[in-house]
Protein backbone atom coordinates (compact mmCIF):
# COMPACT_ATOMS: atom_id res chain seq x y z
CA UNK A 1 0.00 0.00 0.00
CA UNK A 2 2.62 2.52 1.21
CA UNK A 3 4.94 1.27 -1.79
CA UNK A 4 2.08 2.36 -4.41
CA UNK A 5 1.67 5.61 -2.43
CA UNK A 6 5.02 6.31 -3.26
CA UNK A 7 5.26 5.24 -6.95
CA UNK A 8 2.34 7.04 -7.85
CA UNK A 9 3.47 10.23 -5.83
CA UNK A 10 6.70 9.73 -7.77
CA UNK A 11 4.59 10.22 -10.86
CA UNK A 12 2.74 12.85 -9.96
CA UNK A 13 5.35 15.16 -8.43
CA UNK A 14 7.13 14.43 -12.02
CA UNK A 15 4.59 16.04 -13.64
CA UNK A 16 4.50 18.98 -11.33
CA UNK A 17 7.72 18.99 -11.35
CA UNK A 18 8.53 19.96 -14.55
CA UNK A 19 5.45 22.57 -14.35
CA UNK A 20 7.40 24.11 -11.21
CA UNK A 21 10.32 24.35 -13.07
CA UNK A 22 8.84 27.30 -14.93
CA UNK A 23 7.10 29.16 -12.17
CA UNK A 24 10.79 29.14 -10.69
CA UNK A 25 12.24 30.13 -13.72
CA UNK A 26 9.65 33.13 -13.79
CA UNK A 27 10.16 33.87 -10.35
CA UNK A 28 13.81 34.05 -10.58
CA UNK A 29 14.49 35.71 -14.12
CA UNK A 30 11.21 37.45 -14.92
CA UNK A 31 10.41 38.30 -11.37
CA UNK A 32 7.34 37.36 -10.48
CA UNK A 33 4.97 35.40 -9.95
CA UNK A 34 3.19 33.95 -13.36
CA UNK A 35 -0.04 32.83 -12.29
CA UNK A 36 -0.93 32.18 -16.20
CA UNK A 37 2.04 29.32 -15.85
CA UNK A 38 -0.76 26.81 -15.39
CA UNK A 39 -2.64 27.60 -18.35
CA UNK A 40 0.10 27.02 -20.39
CA UNK A 41 -0.21 22.75 -19.05
CA UNK A 42 -3.75 22.74 -20.39
CA UNK A 43 -2.78 24.17 -23.67
CA UNK A 44 0.25 22.32 -24.06
CA UNK A 45 -1.96 18.87 -23.59
CA UNK A 46 -4.98 20.62 -25.57
CA UNK A 47 -2.24 21.20 -28.73
CA UNK A 48 -1.26 17.47 -28.94
CA UNK A 49 -5.21 15.90 -28.81
CA UNK A 50 -5.12 18.45 -31.41
CA UNK A 51 -1.83 16.92 -33.35
CA UNK A 52 -3.13 13.15 -32.49
CA UNK A 53 -6.48 13.77 -33.73
CA UNK A 54 -5.32 14.71 -37.04
CA UNK A 55 -2.44 11.97 -37.15
CA UNK A 56 -4.55 9.48 -36.30
CA UNK A 57 -4.58 6.02 -34.61
CA UNK A 58 -0.85 5.87 -34.60
CA UNK A 59 0.26 2.03 -34.00
CA UNK A 60 1.10 1.62 -30.35
CA UNK A 61 4.84 0.96 -29.59
CA UNK A 62 5.37 -1.68 -27.24
CA UNK A 63 3.41 -2.28 -24.28
CA UNK A 64 2.41 1.53 -24.21
CA UNK A 65 -0.78 2.94 -25.14
CA UNK A 66 0.04 5.35 -27.74
CA UNK A 67 2.33 5.35 -30.64
CA UNK A 68 5.08 7.27 -32.12
CA UNK A 69 2.56 9.90 -33.00
CA UNK A 70 2.35 11.30 -29.24
CA UNK A 71 5.67 11.89 -28.93
CA UNK A 72 5.19 14.41 -32.15
CA UNK A 73 2.49 15.36 -30.75
CA UNK A 74 4.40 16.41 -27.78
CA UNK A 75 7.15 18.08 -29.65
CA UNK A 76 4.48 19.75 -31.37
CA UNK A 77 2.75 20.99 -28.23
CA UNK A 78 6.32 22.00 -26.71
CA UNK A 79 7.01 24.34 -29.56
CA UNK A 80 3.06 25.64 -29.41
CA UNK A 81 3.34 26.17 -26.02
CA UNK A 82 6.47 28.13 -25.99
CA UNK A 83 5.27 30.29 -29.29
CA UNK A 84 2.11 31.09 -26.68
CA UNK A 85 3.97 32.01 -24.11
CA UNK A 86 6.07 34.74 -25.77
CA UNK A 87 2.90 35.37 -27.57
CA UNK A 88 1.58 36.44 -23.83
CA UNK A 89 4.98 38.07 -22.92
CA UNK A 90 4.61 40.03 -25.97
CA UNK A 91 0.47 41.11 -25.17
CA UNK A 92 0.61 41.67 -21.82
CA UNK A 93 4.17 41.59 -19.97
CA UNK A 94 6.79 43.08 -22.06
CA UNK A 95 4.15 46.38 -22.44
CA UNK A 96 4.15 46.34 -18.89
CA UNK A 97 7.73 45.39 -17.72
CA UNK A 98 8.87 48.49 -20.44
CA UNK A 99 6.52 50.88 -18.70
CA UNK A 100 8.60 49.81 -15.23
CA UNK A 101 5.66 47.98 -13.74
CA UNK A 102 6.22 46.43 -10.53
CA UNK A 103 5.67 42.66 -9.43
CA UNK A 104 2.52 43.25 -8.38
CA UNK A 105 1.19 44.51 -11.24
CA UNK A 106 2.37 41.52 -13.07
CA UNK A 107 0.89 38.96 -10.81
CA UNK A 108 -2.58 40.51 -11.29
CA UNK A 109 -2.01 40.93 -15.15
CA UNK A 110 -1.23 37.37 -14.86
CA UNK A 111 -4.27 36.11 -13.38
CA UNK A 112 -6.47 38.01 -16.57
CA UNK A 113 -3.86 35.97 -18.81
CA UNK A 114 -4.67 33.12 -17.08
CA UNK A 115 -8.52 33.64 -17.41
CA UNK A 116 -8.38 34.72 -20.85
CA UNK A 117 -6.30 31.13 -21.60
CA UNK A 118 -8.34 29.06 -19.73
CA UNK A 119 -11.57 30.04 -21.38
CA UNK A 120 -10.03 30.11 -24.76
CA UNK A 121 -9.49 26.66 -24.02
CA UNK A 122 -13.10 26.15 -23.05
CA UNK A 123 -14.13 27.85 -26.58
CA UNK A 124 -12.06 25.75 -29.09
CA UNK A 125 -12.07 22.32 -27.36
CA UNK A 126 -15.30 22.50 -25.26
CA UNK A 127 -15.90 21.40 -22.01
CA UNK A 128 -15.82 17.54 -22.34
CA UNK A 129 -12.70 15.48 -21.23
CA UNK A 130 -10.79 14.30 -23.75
CA UNK A 131 -8.18 11.31 -24.18
CA UNK A 132 -5.15 11.28 -25.91
CA UNK A 133 -5.77 7.07 -26.75
CA UNK A 134 -8.58 4.94 -25.86
CA UNK A 135 -6.48 1.54 -25.35
CA UNK A 136 -6.46 -0.24 -22.08
CA UNK A 137 -3.38 -1.10 -20.72
CA UNK A 138 -2.48 -3.34 -17.81
CA UNK A 139 -0.81 -2.20 -15.30
CA UNK A 140 3.13 -4.12 -14.37
CA UNK A 141 4.07 -4.95 -11.18
CA UNK A 142 7.50 -3.08 -11.01
CA UNK A 143 8.18 -3.80 -7.16
CA UNK A 144 6.57 -5.88 -4.94
CA UNK A 145 2.88 -4.94 -4.42
CA UNK A 146 3.49 -1.84 -6.68
CA UNK A 147 1.72 -1.36 -9.66
CA UNK A 148 2.37 0.88 -12.79
CA UNK A 149 1.16 1.28 -16.13
CA UNK A 150 3.59 0.83 -18.74
CA UNK A 151 2.60 4.89 -20.00
CA UNK A 152 2.90 5.94 -16.25
CA UNK A 153 6.65 4.05 -15.90
CA UNK A 154 7.76 5.89 -19.77
CA UNK A 155 6.61 9.25 -18.46
CA UNK A 156 8.53 8.82 -15.25
CA UNK A 157 11.92 7.82 -17.06
CA UNK A 158 10.94 10.85 -19.42
CA UNK A 159 10.74 13.47 -16.90
CA UNK A 160 13.94 12.50 -15.56
CA UNK A 161 15.60 13.18 -18.65
CA UNK A 162 14.25 16.27 -19.25
CA UNK A 163 15.13 17.98 -16.14
CA UNK A 164 18.68 16.11 -16.19
CA UNK A 165 19.12 17.85 -19.55
CA UNK A 166 17.84 21.65 -18.69
CA UNK A 167 20.46 20.96 -15.97
CA UNK A 168 23.03 20.45 -17.64
CA UNK A 169 21.98 23.15 -20.04
CA UNK A 170 21.88 25.67 -17.43
CA UNK A 171 25.28 24.22 -15.66
CA UNK A 172 27.18 24.47 -18.86
CA UNK A 173 25.65 25.79 -21.61
CA UNK A 174 26.57 29.93 -22.01
CA UNK A 175 22.84 30.84 -22.94
CA UNK A 176 22.18 28.97 -19.15
CA UNK A 177 24.86 30.48 -18.21
CA UNK A 178 23.53 33.49 -18.78
CA UNK A 179 19.98 33.20 -17.66
CA UNK A 180 21.56 32.32 -13.69
CA UNK A 181 23.43 35.46 -14.31
CA UNK A 182 20.01 37.47 -14.77
CA UNK A 183 18.26 35.92 -12.10
CA UNK A 184 20.99 37.11 -9.80
CA UNK A 185 21.49 40.21 -11.36
CA UNK A 186 20.60 41.37 -14.61
CA UNK A 187 22.37 45.27 -14.45
CA UNK A 188 26.02 43.61 -13.86
CA UNK A 189 24.41 40.63 -16.63
CA UNK A 190 23.45 43.76 -19.06
CA UNK A 191 27.55 44.91 -18.23
CA UNK A 192 28.48 41.59 -19.52
CA UNK A 193 27.04 42.29 -23.11
CA UNK A 194 24.24 40.15 -22.06
CA UNK A 195 21.09 41.06 -24.18
CA UNK A 196 18.12 40.61 -21.34
CA UNK A 197 15.27 40.44 -23.88
CA UNK A 198 16.93 36.96 -25.22
CA UNK A 199 17.30 35.78 -22.07
CA UNK A 200 13.46 36.47 -21.46
CA UNK A 201 12.45 35.04 -24.57
CA UNK A 202 13.91 31.60 -23.98
CA UNK A 203 13.20 31.45 -20.26
CA UNK A 204 9.29 31.81 -22.13
CA UNK A 205 10.41 29.17 -24.53
CA UNK A 206 11.54 26.68 -21.33
CA UNK A 207 9.04 27.03 -19.63
CA UNK A 208 6.31 26.68 -22.06
CA UNK A 209 7.92 23.52 -23.37
CA UNK A 210 8.13 22.07 -20.25
CA UNK A 211 4.83 23.44 -18.97
CA UNK A 212 3.09 21.53 -22.39
CA UNK A 213 5.10 18.48 -21.39
CA UNK A 214 3.59 18.55 -17.87
CA UNK A 215 0.39 18.96 -19.44
CA UNK A 216 0.68 16.07 -22.31
CA UNK A 217 1.70 13.64 -19.12
CA UNK A 218 -0.95 14.42 -16.91
CA UNK A 219 -3.52 14.10 -19.44
CA UNK A 220 -1.91 10.91 -20.52
CA UNK A 221 -2.19 9.86 -17.26
CA UNK A 222 -5.74 11.30 -16.27
CA UNK A 223 -7.75 12.45 -18.80
CA UNK A 224 -7.74 16.05 -20.47
CA UNK A 225 -10.19 18.80 -19.03
CA UNK A 226 -10.04 22.80 -19.65
CA UNK A 227 -9.47 23.09 -15.86
CA UNK A 228 -7.10 20.74 -15.94
CA UNK A 229 -3.78 23.40 -15.67
CA UNK A 230 -5.86 25.64 -12.74
CA UNK A 231 -6.01 22.12 -10.74
CA UNK A 232 -2.31 21.62 -10.65
CA UNK A 233 -1.61 25.48 -9.81
CA UNK A 234 -1.64 24.91 -6.49
CA UNK A 235 0.82 21.90 -6.38
CA UNK A 236 3.10 24.03 -8.54
CA UNK A 237 3.27 27.01 -6.56
CA UNK A 238 3.56 24.84 -3.60
CA UNK A 239 6.52 23.20 -4.95
CA UNK A 240 8.58 25.94 -6.60
CA UNK A 241 8.14 27.94 -3.13
CA UNK A 242 8.96 24.33 -0.88
CA UNK A 243 12.38 24.28 -3.59
CA UNK A 244 13.23 27.71 -2.70
CA UNK A 245 11.38 29.53 -5.53
CA UNK A 246 14.98 29.48 -7.68
CA UNK A 247 16.98 26.43 -8.16
CA UNK A 248 15.90 24.12 -10.62
CA UNK A 249 17.01 20.87 -8.57
CA UNK A 250 14.77 22.81 -5.49
CA UNK A 251 11.38 22.79 -7.98
CA UNK A 252 12.17 19.04 -9.02
CA UNK A 253 12.57 17.90 -5.24
CA UNK A 254 9.79 20.31 -4.38
CA UNK A 255 7.60 18.95 -6.92
CA UNK A 256 8.53 15.03 -6.06
CA UNK A 257 7.95 16.08 -2.67
CA UNK A 258 4.06 17.73 -3.09
CA UNK A 259 3.21 14.76 -5.18
CA UNK A 260 4.59 12.29 -2.18
CA UNK A 261 2.90 14.12 0.41
CA UNK A 262 -0.23 14.21 -2.03
CA UNK A 263 -0.20 10.61 -2.43
CA UNK A 264 0.77 9.18 1.53
CA UNK A 265 -2.31 11.23 3.01
CA UNK A 266 -4.65 9.24 1.14
CA UNK A 267 -3.27 6.98 3.66
CA UNK A 268 -4.53 8.79 7.03
CA UNK A 269 -6.94 10.85 5.38
CA UNK A 270 -9.66 10.45 3.07
CA UNK A 271 -9.09 10.98 -0.33
CA UNK A 272 -11.59 13.88 -1.15
CA UNK A 273 -8.91 15.80 0.60
CA UNK A 274 -6.01 15.23 -1.00
CA UNK A 275 -6.11 18.52 -2.68
CA UNK A 276 -6.17 20.45 0.60
CA UNK A 277 -2.51 18.56 1.12
CA UNK A 278 -0.46 21.08 -1.14
CA UNK A 279 -1.82 23.96 0.51
CA UNK A 280 -1.27 22.74 3.56
CA UNK A 281 2.39 21.88 2.97
CA UNK A 282 2.51 25.83 1.47
CA UNK A 283 0.99 26.79 4.91
CA UNK A 284 3.68 24.74 6.79
CA UNK A 285 6.79 26.19 4.09
CA UNK A 286 5.40 30.15 4.23
CA UNK A 287 5.33 29.09 8.23
CA UNK A 288 8.89 27.57 8.43
CA UNK A 289 11.06 28.15 5.94
CA UNK A 290 10.17 30.77 3.61
CA UNK A 291 12.69 31.06 1.91
CA UNK A 292 12.33 27.29 0.90
CA UNK A 293 14.44 24.41 1.89
CA UNK A 294 17.24 25.13 -0.30
CA UNK A 295 16.71 28.68 -0.54
CA UNK A 296 19.37 31.17 0.42
CA UNK A 297 18.52 33.28 3.57
CA UNK A 298 17.47 36.95 2.68
CA UNK A 299 20.08 38.34 0.34
CA UNK A 300 20.37 42.16 1.34
CA UNK B 1 48.78 64.32 -25.82
CA UNK B 2 46.90 62.08 -27.18
CA UNK B 3 43.35 62.75 -28.00
CA UNK B 4 40.61 62.09 -25.72
CA UNK B 5 39.38 58.30 -25.93
CA UNK B 6 36.27 59.46 -23.99
CA UNK B 7 34.70 62.58 -24.56
CA UNK B 8 31.13 63.49 -22.64
CA UNK B 9 29.13 66.59 -23.36
CA UNK B 10 27.00 68.22 -21.11
CA UNK B 11 25.35 65.04 -20.46
CA UNK B 12 21.63 65.39 -18.29
CA UNK B 13 20.83 61.60 -16.73
CA UNK B 14 18.96 59.99 -14.29
CA UNK B 15 16.45 57.39 -12.85
CA UNK B 16 12.86 58.61 -13.91
CA UNK B 17 12.03 60.51 -16.85
CA UNK B 18 12.26 64.55 -16.05
CA UNK B 19 13.99 64.53 -12.91
CA UNK B 20 17.41 63.94 -13.68
CA UNK B 21 19.85 63.74 -11.31
CA UNK B 22 23.37 64.52 -13.43
CA UNK B 23 22.66 68.04 -14.77
CA UNK B 24 25.39 68.98 -16.85
CA UNK B 25 28.52 66.99 -16.29
CA UNK B 26 31.34 66.80 -19.05
CA UNK B 27 34.62 64.59 -19.38
CA UNK B 28 37.42 63.13 -21.16
CA UNK B 29 39.44 60.70 -20.61
CA UNK B 30 42.58 59.96 -23.05
CA UNK B 31 44.03 56.15 -22.93
CA UNK B 32 46.64 55.23 -20.24
CA UNK B 33 45.65 58.14 -18.35
CA UNK B 34 43.78 58.02 -14.77
CA UNK B 35 40.93 59.99 -14.18
CA UNK B 36 38.88 60.58 -11.01
CA UNK B 37 35.80 61.87 -10.20
CA UNK B 38 34.65 63.02 -6.59
CA UNK B 39 32.54 65.02 -4.69
CA UNK B 40 29.95 65.04 -2.13
CA UNK B 41 27.31 62.25 -1.47
CA UNK B 42 24.71 62.98 -4.10
CA UNK B 43 26.56 64.55 -6.61
CA UNK B 44 25.55 62.17 -9.02
CA UNK B 45 29.15 60.67 -9.61
CA UNK B 46 27.59 57.26 -10.26
CA UNK B 47 25.06 58.29 -12.10
CA UNK B 48 27.20 60.10 -14.43
CA UNK B 49 29.37 56.58 -14.82
CA UNK B 50 26.15 54.47 -15.29
CA UNK B 51 24.75 56.81 -17.63
CA UNK B 52 27.88 56.47 -20.25
CA UNK B 53 27.61 52.25 -19.49
CA UNK B 54 23.67 52.34 -20.11
CA UNK B 55 22.21 51.34 -16.82
CA UNK B 56 19.96 54.46 -16.76
CA UNK B 57 18.09 57.35 -18.54
CA UNK B 58 20.04 59.46 -20.76
CA UNK B 59 18.18 62.49 -21.45
CA UNK B 60 20.52 64.89 -22.87
CA UNK B 61 23.76 65.62 -24.12
CA UNK B 62 26.08 63.23 -25.88
CA UNK B 63 28.81 60.75 -25.48
CA UNK B 64 31.63 59.70 -27.75
CA UNK B 65 34.10 56.47 -27.27
CA UNK B 66 37.15 55.84 -29.67
CA UNK B 67 35.55 58.55 -32.31
CA UNK B 68 31.88 56.87 -32.16
CA UNK B 69 28.43 58.65 -30.54
CA UNK B 70 27.69 56.08 -28.24
CA UNK B 71 25.10 58.31 -26.18
CA UNK B 72 22.36 56.88 -24.20
CA UNK B 73 23.64 53.32 -26.06
CA UNK B 74 21.85 50.25 -24.04
CA UNK B 75 24.48 48.65 -21.59
CA UNK B 76 25.10 44.95 -23.34
CA UNK B 77 25.94 47.36 -26.34
CA UNK B 78 28.49 49.51 -24.73
CA UNK B 79 30.72 46.23 -24.02
CA UNK B 80 31.01 44.84 -27.44
CA UNK B 81 32.35 49.24 -28.17
CA UNK B 82 35.08 48.74 -25.71
CA UNK B 83 33.83 50.04 -22.91
CA UNK B 84 34.12 48.08 -19.42
CA UNK B 85 31.84 49.01 -15.96
CA UNK B 86 33.04 47.68 -12.26
CA UNK B 87 30.06 48.56 -10.47
CA UNK B 88 30.01 49.19 -6.54
CA UNK B 89 27.73 46.93 -5.46
CA UNK B 90 27.10 43.64 -7.10
CA UNK B 91 30.19 43.87 -8.81
CA UNK B 92 30.28 40.09 -9.25
CA UNK B 93 27.95 37.05 -9.60
CA UNK B 94 27.83 35.55 -6.32
CA UNK B 95 25.95 32.41 -6.87
CA UNK B 96 28.04 31.55 -10.07
CA UNK B 97 31.83 30.39 -9.57
CA UNK B 98 34.76 32.19 -10.23
CA UNK B 99 35.06 30.45 -13.62
CA UNK B 100 31.42 31.08 -14.45
CA UNK B 101 32.35 34.69 -13.30
CA UNK B 102 34.83 35.18 -16.22
CA UNK B 103 33.10 32.85 -18.88
CA UNK B 104 30.21 35.48 -18.50
CA UNK B 105 32.44 38.48 -18.56
CA UNK B 106 33.43 37.25 -22.17
CA UNK B 107 30.04 36.82 -23.27
CA UNK B 108 30.81 38.44 -26.03
CA UNK B 109 33.54 37.10 -27.33
CA UNK B 110 33.82 33.68 -30.08
CA UNK B 111 34.56 30.31 -28.13
CA UNK B 112 38.23 29.66 -29.38
CA UNK B 113 38.62 33.93 -28.05
CA UNK B 114 37.00 33.09 -24.66
CA UNK B 115 39.14 30.16 -23.95
CA UNK B 116 42.45 32.31 -25.20
CA UNK B 117 41.30 35.13 -22.72
CA UNK B 118 40.29 32.91 -19.73
CA UNK B 119 44.03 31.07 -20.01
CA UNK B 120 45.40 34.84 -19.88
CA UNK B 121 43.49 35.66 -16.99
CA UNK B 122 44.46 32.74 -14.88
CA UNK B 123 48.04 33.72 -15.83
CA UNK B 124 47.58 36.80 -14.53
CA UNK B 125 45.76 35.50 -11.18
CA UNK B 126 47.34 32.40 -9.61
CA UNK B 127 44.81 33.33 -7.05
CA UNK B 128 41.54 33.17 -9.31
CA UNK B 129 42.91 30.04 -11.33
CA UNK B 130 43.63 28.13 -7.70
CA UNK B 131 40.06 28.64 -7.54
CA UNK B 132 38.14 28.68 -10.10
CA UNK B 133 34.94 26.17 -8.45
CA UNK B 134 34.45 28.89 -5.83
CA UNK B 135 31.19 30.25 -5.68
CA UNK B 136 31.44 34.45 -5.96
CA UNK B 137 29.36 34.95 -2.42
CA UNK B 138 32.53 32.98 -0.55
CA UNK B 139 35.22 35.39 -1.51
CA UNK B 140 35.79 38.60 0.35
CA UNK B 141 35.61 42.34 -0.65
CA UNK B 142 39.09 42.90 -1.69
CA UNK B 143 38.88 39.39 -3.50
CA UNK B 144 35.48 40.65 -5.16
CA UNK B 145 37.24 43.55 -6.54
CA UNK B 146 40.10 41.54 -8.11
CA UNK B 147 37.65 39.40 -9.77
CA UNK B 148 35.30 41.97 -11.16
CA UNK B 149 38.38 43.74 -12.92
CA UNK B 150 39.37 40.22 -13.96
CA UNK B 151 35.85 40.18 -15.19
CA UNK B 152 35.68 43.58 -16.78
CA UNK B 153 39.31 42.99 -18.50
CA UNK B 154 38.38 39.44 -20.35
CA UNK B 155 36.50 41.75 -23.52
CA UNK B 156 40.10 43.98 -24.02
CA UNK B 157 37.82 47.10 -23.03
CA UNK B 158 39.78 50.24 -23.97
CA UNK B 159 38.07 52.07 -21.09
CA UNK B 160 37.56 51.01 -17.89
CA UNK B 161 35.28 52.57 -15.36
CA UNK B 162 34.74 52.30 -11.90
CA UNK B 163 32.50 52.64 -9.11
CA UNK B 164 34.07 53.41 -5.85
CA UNK B 165 36.92 50.14 -6.28
CA UNK B 166 37.68 50.68 -2.82
CA UNK B 167 34.76 51.15 -1.04
CA UNK B 168 34.79 48.87 2.04
CA UNK B 169 38.14 47.52 1.98
CA UNK B 170 41.14 47.07 4.06
CA UNK B 171 43.78 50.20 3.66
CA UNK B 172 46.00 47.26 2.50
CA UNK B 173 44.13 46.16 -0.17
CA UNK B 174 43.27 49.40 -1.22
CA UNK B 175 46.67 50.25 -1.86
CA UNK B 176 47.47 47.30 -3.57
CA UNK B 177 43.66 47.83 -5.91
CA UNK B 178 44.84 51.40 -6.30
CA UNK B 179 48.64 49.43 -8.09
CA UNK B 180 46.76 47.59 -10.01
CA UNK B 181 44.87 50.39 -11.38
CA UNK B 182 48.31 51.97 -12.12
CA UNK B 183 49.54 49.11 -13.99
CA UNK B 184 46.46 48.86 -16.72
CA UNK B 185 46.95 53.17 -17.30
CA UNK B 186 50.57 51.85 -18.27
CA UNK B 187 49.32 49.23 -20.11
CA UNK B 188 47.50 52.34 -22.37
CA UNK B 189 43.85 51.29 -20.69
CA UNK B 190 41.74 54.76 -19.87
CA UNK B 191 40.47 54.69 -16.20
CA UNK B 192 37.96 56.53 -15.39
CA UNK B 193 36.80 56.00 -11.45
CA UNK B 194 34.11 57.53 -8.85
CA UNK B 195 35.68 57.30 -5.29
CA UNK B 196 35.11 58.18 -1.73
CA UNK B 197 38.65 57.80 -0.97
CA UNK B 198 39.36 61.23 -2.33
CA UNK B 199 42.76 61.80 -1.61
CA UNK B 200 44.29 58.32 -2.33
CA UNK B 201 43.06 58.03 -5.76
CA UNK B 202 43.98 61.34 -7.03
CA UNK B 203 47.56 60.48 -5.44
CA UNK B 204 47.49 57.96 -8.16
CA UNK B 205 45.61 60.09 -10.82
CA UNK B 206 46.46 62.18 -13.70
CA UNK B 207 43.59 64.35 -13.67
CA UNK B 208 39.93 65.23 -11.72
CA UNK B 209 37.01 66.04 -11.57
CA UNK B 210 34.56 67.69 -8.78
CA UNK B 211 30.87 67.39 -8.72
CA UNK B 212 28.71 68.80 -7.10
CA UNK B 213 24.58 68.68 -7.29
CA UNK B 214 24.82 66.99 -10.49
CA UNK B 215 27.22 69.31 -12.48
CA UNK B 216 30.80 69.83 -12.89
CA UNK B 217 32.39 72.04 -10.15
CA UNK B 218 36.04 72.11 -10.61
CA UNK B 219 38.87 69.79 -12.85
CA UNK B 220 42.33 70.01 -13.31
CA UNK B 221 45.44 68.20 -12.48
CA UNK B 222 44.73 65.65 -9.83
CA UNK B 223 47.85 66.84 -7.67
CA UNK B 224 46.68 70.25 -8.29
CA UNK B 225 43.30 69.38 -6.64
CA UNK B 226 44.89 67.81 -3.74
CA UNK B 227 46.73 71.13 -3.22
CA UNK B 228 43.59 73.09 -3.87
CA UNK B 229 42.58 74.68 -0.12
CA UNK B 230 38.42 74.90 -1.84
CA UNK B 231 38.68 70.90 -2.67
CA UNK B 232 40.93 70.39 0.72
CA UNK B 233 38.20 71.62 2.70
CA UNK B 234 34.98 70.45 0.84
CA UNK B 235 35.92 67.08 -0.03
CA UNK B 236 39.13 65.94 1.37
CA UNK B 237 38.83 65.41 4.98
CA UNK B 238 38.13 68.80 5.95
CA UNK B 239 34.62 67.98 6.81
CA UNK B 240 32.70 64.71 6.34
CA UNK B 241 29.83 66.38 4.15
CA UNK B 242 29.99 69.45 2.31
CA UNK B 243 26.61 71.09 2.67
Amino acid sequence: MIGQAIADGFLTGAIIALGAIGVSLSLQILRFANFSHSELLTWGAYIAVTFVSFATAGVSVGPLSFGWQLLAATAFAAAGTALLAILVDWLVFGPLRNRGANHLTLVFASFGAALILRNLVLLIWGPEARYYTNELQIAVEVFPDVRMLPDQIFVLALAFAIVLALHLFLRFSRLGMAMRAMAESPALARICGVEIGKVIRWTWILSGALAAMAGVFSGLTVQLRPEMGFNLLLPLFTAAILGGGGSLIGAVIGGLAVGLAENLSVLVIPAGYKAAVPFLLLLAVLFLRPQGLFGAAERS
Amino acid sequence: MTAPLLIARNVVAGYVAGLPIVHDVSCEVSPGEIVTIIGPNGAGKSTFLKAIAGLVRFEGGSVTHDGRDVSGLPAHEMVRVGVGFVPQTGNIFTNLSIHENLVLGGHTLAAQELKRRLARAYDVSPFLAGRKTSLGRVLSGGQRQMLAVARALMTDPKLIMLDEPTAGLAPKVVDEVFADLRRLAQSGVAVLMVEQNAKAALRISDRGYVLAEGRNRMQGKAADLLTDSAVGEAFLGGRKHAS
